[in-house]
């Protein structure tokens, strides 16, 4: 199996706590969203691949090394932790500067480097002040620039918008998006169902320490035929419409709604194809049409099996 | 637009009964209890030392308790017994162990809490400093009782034990009562000064190395100055005024030029002026920090 | 972009590490600190109460205990705990680069304040001390910070303080008079500076306190290898 990441029946545990768990998994490339509720082992896995931890059992390689032991492979990472610590008595230059240096990047280049990065991070006016005063945001996007300095080929993102007001969120998701149409691979953890979304459709689902899914959301969500999807229309008779879907064998259950009525079907392709019927013969004037469960947090709830979406 | 709702979640205020606010600090003491038992490193490997000092005592109380020792003497120059002097002498193995648990959990306690951002929890509720101080220092006490207070009442039990008869148990029983006073002593000294460098700066590191240097360093050029200039410049080093104060209640003195035991009302007025002052030093930095919002985690 | 060549990766954390120390309140303290001997020479000195140099020495010696502690154990041992060693884990240097780079900045700092505390000392005290003798101190003090900074990769959280038992330990041993006491930096060092019973070759001493540093040093290094974050 070749990809960025291989992971071989990759276990990690601490002490009588298991982290990660009989993960077999393989990275090809793009952004992709590791999601997982907090406890479901996204940090270790973040970790094993960054070169900071060593499976207690399995293999996972990066590239093909050992990122714990290869230096040369950790030179094609940049990771972003997800804790705030960091030097706090450097300016942003001089912490990015540092890194960059200690990344391979020769000294006369890495100044420039590391500007261009707090630059990109959109932290040029502050990158002369100590990290000391920085707000979460600011941190945030410093260690996002002594991820990317050394032009690295594959990011690892820790919990990126954690502590971030809305607006820098954006502004960091813009960014994030940027590097990965530039042609990095990025992986970016988070529990924050919508920040994922707003990411990426590549997604990776971990839970109690195993994948549990992974692949585009839409197919994940496809997959999962035991929840019947949901679709909802908003008509000025929604009665006929139930009527009209009632006696179908792919119908599980219809209820209504102030306004409309919620269709739950094991086949939605051929519901849409019924209900378009369904509406041109009793000439139903349709206000809107949803499907409330295609999205992220859906599949997640559907998947973990508890109120873990948010 | 549709009118606002709240809806009842079925989340009730607690309206049974609170417990005082002058109980608050037995909760700051149970936390500090908690926390020096937590790891091995911490407390509990040096409280196996203090054991074994224990232990090592009691055993040349009981095989050589008849043996004249020559290490000290009566306070009139008079030989005596390993038994008489035996506890006087272990005041100082208690004394480094105390230094080295003062270490561990004494003097890094406030500055730790205040570079956590803890106060921010302690003081947004209705927790005074004085209770967090007092939760503090009695915390600190009862670990420090068993290494500084414990030992010296097990050997004066083995004194006791180790009588030939009723007259000779009932002559010696003003030892249990010394050695109480010598560890209560001994407790509230490596108690409280470390508690109170703890709160002199917001640095859990440098709190540490400023009692370290204050207690080895500083105690050493008092013991210096002491010997070369005036004997009660000596007291100010916290072990040599203990180890004066347990030579004066035991009717010993250490023999030969080695070390000069401070005046006992020295050593006395020393202990109590450090151990006022470490508190007060510790009370003010808390109200202070409570006064400004410090406390913070960036 | 090739990976970093050891050297310059040790000198890029040195002089990092060496801008943090700047920084803090590090200096200032260690200045005080090393003030205190001299301060002690010269109230004796006022007094007409003479300092002898072994005694100075002695005194020194308990310095050597506590400053490398508090730069070099804490340093290592903070890098650890507040997991800012996730940031060098994930870089391409070898591990062992890290403690290379603090130690590379700290020790000769805590060796010269410390040697430069005991010159001043002692000319305030007596006459100024033998070149030897300042190289020994100096030679104790980067020994104990290569102690420093073993303690530290085994203990992270209490670094400075099991390095500062140690040492005292160290201290207590070397003022035994048995075999064991080849093996304490205190004695070693009081040998190097002339100190003992009798004039001594200052080979031997420094040689002895290099090996003691190197099980140490290699203690760190066979820790830092393995220490996941």
């Amino acid at each position: 199996m070749t990809g960025v990441v291989v992971a071989e029946r990759c276990s990690k545990w601490y002490g009588h706590v298991l982290g990660v768990s009989e993960v077999t998994w393989t990275l090809g490339g793009g952004i992709v969203g590791l999601l997982g509720p907090n406890g479901a082992g996204k940090s270790t896995l973040i970790k094993m691949m960054g070169g900071l931890l060593r499976p207690s059992r399995g293999t996972l390689r990066v590239y093909g090394e050992d990122p714990f032991d290869s230096v040369g492979v950790r030179r094609r990472i940049g990771y972003a932790p997800e804790h705030e610590a960091t030097w706090d008595e450097l300016t942003a230059l001089e912490l990015v500067t540092a890194m960059t240096r200690l990344a391979g990047v020769p000294a006369a280049r890495a100044a420039p480097a590391a500007e261009a990065a707090l630059d990109q991070m959109g932290m040029t006016p502050a990158m002369h002040r100590r990290v000391r005063g920085f707000s979460k945001g600011m941190r945030q996007r410093t260690k996002l620039a002594t991820a990317i300095a050394h032009d690295p080929d594959f990011l690892l993102l820790d919990e990126p918008l954690t502590g971030v007001d809305p607006i820098a969120r954006a502004d960091i998701i813009d960014r994030i998006k940027q590097l990965g149409a530039a042609g990095k691979t990025i992986l970016v953890s988070s529990h924050v169902l919508y920040e994922i979304e707003a990411l990426t459709s590549e997604i990776v689902v971990i839970y109690r320490g195993q994948v549990l899914a992974e692949g585009n959301v839409y197919e994940i969500r496809a997959l999962i035929d035991r929840h019947p999807h949901r679709i909802r229309i908003e008509c000025d008779r929604p009665r006929a419409i139930a009527a009209a879907l009632a006696a179908e064998d792919h119908v599980a259950r219809l209820s209504f709604d102030r306004g409309g009525v919620i269709v739950e079907t094991r086949d939605p392709d051929r519901c849409y194809d019924q209900l378009a019927a369904a509406v041109l013969a009793g000439g139903v004037v349709v206000t809107g049409l949803s499907s409330p469960d295609n999205n992220l947090g859906a599949v997640f709830e559907y998947l973990t099996g508890d109120g873990g979406a948010r | 637009m549709s009118a606002g709702q709240i809806h009842d979640l079925g989340y009730k205020r607690y309206v049974g009964s609170r417990r005082a606010v002058a109980t608050r600090w037995t909760v700051i003491l149970r936390h500090q209890l908690a926390a020096s038992w937590k790891t091995w490193w911490r407390f509990k490997i040096w409280l196996v030392a203090a054991a074994m000092s224990t232990a090592v005592a009691a055993g040349v109380l009981y095989f050589a308790s008849g043996k004249m020792i020559r290490l000290f003497s009566g306070l009139r120059g008079e030989t005596i017994q390993i038994a008489d002097g035996i506890i006087p002498l272990s005041t100082q193995w208690y004394c480094k162990i105390g230094f080295i648990v003062s270490l561990t959990l004494g003097a890094s306690v406030i500055a730790g809490d205040v570079q956590s951002g803890a106060f921010t929890f302690y003081f947004a509720r209705s927790l005074r400093p004085r209770d967090y101080v007092a939760g503090k220092l009695a915390g600190l006490a009862i670990a420090m009782s068993l290494v500084m207070l414990v030992g010296p009442l097990v050997l004066a039990g083995v004194r006791l034990g180790l009588s030939d008869d009723n007259d000779q148990l009932i002559a010696l029983l003003p030892v249990v009562p010394k050695a109480l006073a010598l560890g209560v002593l001994g407790t509230l000294t490596y108690a409280a000064v470390p508690l109170g460098f703890s709160a002199v700066v917001a640095s859990r590191r440098y709190a540490l190395a400023l009692w370290a240097v204050y207690y080895i360093v500083i105690g050493t050029m008092a013991q210096g100055l002491g010997a070369a200039i005036n004997p009660a410049i000596g007291a100010l080093d916290l072990a040599e005024a203990l180890g004066a104060i347990a030579h004066a209640l035991f009717g010993v003195q250490l023999l030969g030029r080695r070390s000069v035991d401070p005046p006992l009302a020295a050593a006395m007025i020393s202990i109590a002026v450090q151990v006022t002052a470490a508190v007060g030093v510790a009370f003010w930095r808390v109200r202070r920090a409570q006064q400004t919002g410090v406390g913070g985690a960036s | 972009m090739t990976e970093p060549h050891a050297a310059s990766t040790v000198a890029t954390l040195a002089a990092v590490t060496l801008k943090r120390f700047g920084r803090g309140k590090a200096p200032w303290i260690a200045a005080g600190l090393a003030a205190l001997p001299i301060a002690y020479a010269a109230l004796r000195h006022a007094r007409a109460a003479p300092l002898r140099s072994d005694e100075l020495f002695a005194l020194m010696m308990l310095l050597v205990a506590v400053l490398p502690a508090m730069f070099v154990a804490s340093s290592i041992g903070e890098e650890i705990e507040d997991r800012t060693s996730a940031y060098l884990w994930s870089r391409a240097i070898p591990r062992w680069a890290v403690v290379a780079g603090k130690l590379t900045a700290l020790a000769p700092a805590a060796a010269a304040l410390l040697a430069v505390s005991w010159y001043a000392a002692m000319r305030v005290a007596a006459a100024p001390p033998s070149l030897v003798s300042c190289g020994a101190i100096a030679a104790a003090s980067v020994a104990a910070s290569v102690v420093a900074a073993g303690i530290a990769t085994v203990v992270p959280r209490h670094a400075m303080v099991l390095t500062i038992c140690y040492l005292l330990t160290d201290n207590a041993v070397g003022a035994l008079d048995f075999s064991f006491a080849g093996l304490s930096i205190t004695h070693q060092a009081k040998l190097a500076a002339q100190f003992g019973d009798a004039p001594s070759p200052v080979g031997a001493p420094l040689l002895a306190m290099a090996g003691v540093a190197a099980v140490w040093a290699a203690i760190a290094v066979l820790r830092i290898r393995r220490l996941e974050v």
